[in-house]
């Protein structure tokens, strides 16, 4: 009966015209995006391969410097997106792909692919996962409403009720047929992001990835079940599909950030460098020879090496000093970035909140965690280079100090000392640490889909012609 | 009379009241959400003045040490000392509805600072979630671009096809010589309704705020004007699907099939396609160009003064004998290059600028291809939010910069001292606020023209459709 079922559905669904458009449109969406993103992302792949290379050779290349000015020449340190990128970009335009390593300074994140671009970026990125997010559920959830709603309209109802073993199996014949065309939908996205993935963290990444777009397309088919059931008739069904698609898909998101944006705001740009400032303020100046806490260090290291006057001193004061003003300064800049970090945590913990009222809401997270696309994932990135700024700027100050001597001119190091130097290695997170605050968000899509799911169950009863 | 019944028949048999009711607290919430930003960002920009303020404490303590007597670090009255010190910055506008559509102004800071040594870059950017940017605005844009519509859609996609699967449509013909003007009448009814109910928050915000100048009542026209032409194109496309005869069910998957293609796949596409046809190169690797051929500049510093004084109209023998005096010559040649740096980082992206303003022009054209395009571009416009705004501060910056410093180099290679009373003037010479741009028509004649298509294909496809045709599918 059940395969009967199934067959039948699918049978109706590619007789009926509007239904293949619709479907053609959405896979042939799914496709293109699919194509311009991988195409995008190999692109970028090869194009920050090619950059570290050539900052690498730039840096061994300087020639003779002083440390302290190659410190200030600093360098670059590059964000390669990760594979399922191709997939669902995420964040990642938004939040700049490089942080630039240079002295006394932390940097943030640089160059946001977004503000380059025009009026129509609004509308969002043509990614696979926006079209899945936005297309797919309304299709899912027109083609369930139809689906369950229809029979009553064109009165097969009583029909079908009647020559069928129970309505539980008619229902799961439909739903069946339901869960197929979700199957057509999440392929390409499996099939797409298998072809990206490079490895077996990112392969069972995808596979988290696909079932939790099944449990979001499910959620969806579900619902449109539901409302096919409960609906007097197919029309009033649709209208239901298409308000319920335009609360939760469109609607709710955006109130969602605004909300989070209300409920934690994050300082101005001003007053977050003021603040900064004024945390360097309380430390060492490198720059200043007048100032007191120089003096006092002065006075310290003179003591530690049992000498009255600088040059006396076996090592370069300058890059102590210097390296002092460092540690204070990374203090500083883990102690403002961190606040900023915790902010944007705490908001996008609101916005997760909204899972309750919107699956998307709950996805969202989801897909960007497990794309590595998410904002722990740059934050992930941008401490790692903060680390590594600290790295490269002490083995600079650490040259000026035992390898300068203050008392000779010009204050040069060899070429050869570049190599020295460590090369950045960017963050890789394991499955496991990108599932783990994520947990809340798919036991909320499960939670939808079995809800939604259940309700149809309980419906069942009640669906008479 | 005939309106008053319609109305109240309209209210009776479709969602209109609560519909409305949801669309002006959507509204509501959407100017609310508009004003709080506007605030953040006038408090941006006020704290960026204060900071220059701040900036110039050193300027009144040194002056007060100078007449104290006292040898200070930082002499003010060296118009050297001033240079490097205040931070020339370009305010953007405050357009009456700057609040309404937040645009690409979401990505950038409200006042740009224009720095010798930065300003080939991005400045920096305000904190912001990236992930609430990617998820976007709630704001009035987006309400009246994508939400909208399927107000219209919801309300009119069953108007004629309602009454037919009501039995009702013979009842109509019967009565009405023309039913099908008593159905385009409950549609414009419908439609008045909402634009109302999505205009009133912002007529009120207006009169509240105690902004209803001229400029803001001609913006809140032109902006209902927008309102309308969302309305009635979506309402005259309804009309048409409904007038093919079909039920309700085939209207609603047609309208929100247009509705994804026209509201959402078209923009998207656009900007997909802008990008491929017009790459541009990674910023980090402009910077780092730039940075590595500031070297060979500096190198050529003597030479590069020179010339750039030149340019500039500085009498020649002034220049040389500045040059050649050793005490001056240094500043004389920082100057300079501060002054030539920035062109020179302009120059390496000026490809960027080229391929990004070419972009643009692309996305342009989506105005005809879709109207909620056509809708996004005449809202920024009236907000002052589009991207051609953006880059009339970028250049307004520029050039605000090298006013600026020239102002300063002419002190210092004529050795003129500064009062302490210049430093205000100085200070608002480098706080200039940006100009107002005149609206642009395109995305106004594109909106009209798809609003008066929809009206014509309703008309013809509502002549076509004889209502005893009607009444046979029925």
């Amino acid at each position: 009966m059940i395969p009967r079922v199934v067959a039948h559905e699918l049978r109706a669904s590619w007789r009926d015209g509007t239904t293949v458009v619709s479907w053609l449109a959405v896979l042939t969406m799914l496709a293109l995006s699919l194509a311009v993103h991988s195409r995008r992302h190999a692109q970028a792949v090869a194009d920050h391969a090619r950059q570290r290379e050539e900052l690498r050779q730039e840096w061994l290349g300087q020639g003779e410097s002083s440390p302290h000015s190659a410190g200030h020449f600093g360098t670059f340190v590059h964000r390669v997106p990760p594979p399922l990128a191709a997939i669902d970009p995420g964040v990642d335009p938004f939040v700049g792909s490089s942080v630039r390593i240079e002295a006394h300074v932390q940097h943030d994140f640089k160059f946001r692919a977004a503000a380059d671009e025009g009026a129509s970026r609004s509308f969002g990125f043509l990614s696979p996962a926006l079209v899945l997010q936005l297309l797919a559920p309304l299709l899912v959830l027109l083609g369930a409403a139809l689906r369950f709603g229809g029979e009553r309209e064109r009165g097969t109802l009583g029909l079908l009720l009647f020559s069928a073993p129970s309505p539980g199996r008619l229902v799961a014949g439909k739903s069946l047929a339901s869960a197929s065309a979700i199957l057509a939908l999440v392929t390409p996205l499996a099939l797409g992001g298998w072809m990206a993935a490079d490895s077996a963290n990112e392969r069972a990444a995808l596979g988290w990835m696909t079932v939790a777009y099944a449990l979001y397309l499910g959620a969806f088919a579900g619902l449109g079940a539901w409302l096919g059931l409960a609906s007097r008739d197919q029309s009033r069904a649709l209208l239901g599909a298409v308000v319920l698609w335009v609360a939760t898909c469109l609607l709710v998101p955006r109130l969602a950030s605004e909300f989070a944006s209300q409920r934690h705001p994050l300082p101005s740009r001003a007053e977050f460098e003021a603040s900064v400032e004024a945390g360097h303020a309380e430390g060492i100046d490198g720059h200043n020879p007048e100032d007191a806490r120089r003096k006092e260090l002065e006075s310290k290291v003179l003591a530690q090496y049992g000498v009255s006057e600088l040059k006396d001193l076996p090592v370069n004061f300058g890059g102590i000093v210097m390296q002092a003003e460092e540690e204070h300064r990374a203090k500083v800049h883990e102690r403002e970035f961190g606040e900023l970090w915790s902010t944007l945590a705490a908001q996008e913990s609101t916005v997760t909140g909204f899972s309750l009222v919107s699956p998307l809401c709950a996805l969202r997270p989801v897909s960007m965690a497990l794309a590595g696309t998410d904002v722990p994932a740059a934050l992930d990135f941008a401490r790692a280079a903060a680390d590594y700024r600290i790295e490269f700027i002490g083995f600079l100050n650490d040259l000026e100090a035992h390898e300068i001597d203050e008392k000779k001119r010009p204050k040069m190091v060899g070429t050869e000392t570049w190599s020295r130097v460590a090369e950045f290695e960017p963050p890789d997170r394991p499955l496991a640490e990108r599932l783990a605050p994520n947990r809340t968000s798919l036991v909320a899509l499960f939670a939808w889909c079995a809800a939604a799911w259940l309700a149809v169950a309980s419906r069942l009863k009640r669906w008479t012609p | 009379m005939h309106w008053i019944a319609e109305l109240r028949l309209l209210a009776r048999e479709t969602a209109l009241v609560p519909a409305a009711a949801l669309l002006a607290a959507l509204s509501a919430f959407a100017v609310w959400g508009g004003l709080d930003w506007l605030e953040a960002r006038e408090r941006v920009a006020q704290e960026t003045r204060a900071e220059h303020k701040r900036d110039l404490a050193w300027v009144a303590e040194g002056f007060a040490a100078l007449a104290r007597g006292e040898r200070v670090r930082r002499d003010p009255s060296n118009p050297m000392n001033a240079v490097g010190r205040v931070r020339p910055v370009v305010v953007e506008p405050s357009p009456a509805l700057l609040w309404s559509a937040t645009g690409t102004r979401e990505l950038h800071p409200p006042a740009w600072a224009a720095t010798d040594r930065r300003v080939g870059e991005l400045p920096p950017d305000e904190p912001r979630s990236p992930s609430l940017l990617a998820n976007g605005r709630f704001d009035l844009d987006f309400l009246v671009t994508l939400l909208l519509p399927w107000f219209a859609i919801l309300l009119a996609h069953r108007l004629a096809s309602g009454e037919r699967e009501s039995g009702r449509w013979a009842m109509l013909t019967g009565h009405a010589r023309r039913p099908w003007l008593v159905i385009s009448r409950r549609a414009a009814l419908g439609a008045a309704v909402l634009a109302a109910s999505a205009t009133c928050a912002v007529a009120l915000t207006l009169l509240a705020r105690g902004r209803a100048t001229g400029d803001a009542l001609a913006g809140l026209a032109a902006w209902s004007g927008v309102v309308l032409l969302v309305l009635a194109f979506w309402t005259a496309l309804a009309l048409a699907v409904g007038a093919l005869g079909r039920s309700s069910t085939f209207n609603l998957g047609v309208l929100a099939f247009a509705w994804v293609l026209l509201c959402w796949a078209i923009p998207v596409a656009t900007a997909e396609l802008a990008v491929a046809v017009h790459p541009t190169e990674d910023r980090t690797a402009i910077a780092r160009r730039a940075r590595s051929e500031s070297g060979a500049l500096w190198q050529r510093r003597g030479e590069i003064a020179r010339q750039t004084f030149a340019s500039h109209g500085f009498d020649s023998a002034e220049i040389e004998s500045a040059l050649a005096d050793k005490t001056r010559a240094g500043d004389i040649e920082r100057l300079a290059f501060s002054l030539e740096f920035p062109r020179q980082l302009g120059s390496h992206s000026a490809e960027l600028d080229a391929q990004r303003e070419r972009r643009h022009k692309l996305e342009a054209l989506a105005v005809f291809a879709s109207p909620a395009f056509a809708a996004h571009a005449a809202l920024l416009d009236i907000a002052g939010s589009a991207p051609r705004h953006r880059r009339a501060l970028e250049d307004q910056a520029q050039l605000e910069f090298e006013r600026w410093k020239l102002a300063l180099i002419r002190r210092v290679v004529a050795r003129d001292a500064l009062e302490a009373t210049e430093y205000d003037a100085l200070f608002e010479l480098a706080t200039a606020q940006a100009v107002e741009l005149p609206p642009t028509r395109s995305p106004w004649l594109a909106l009209g023209a798809w609003a008066v298509a929809a009206l014509l294909g309703a008309w013809f496809f509502v002549a076509r459709s004889a209502p005893d045709r009607l009444l046979r599918r029925t």
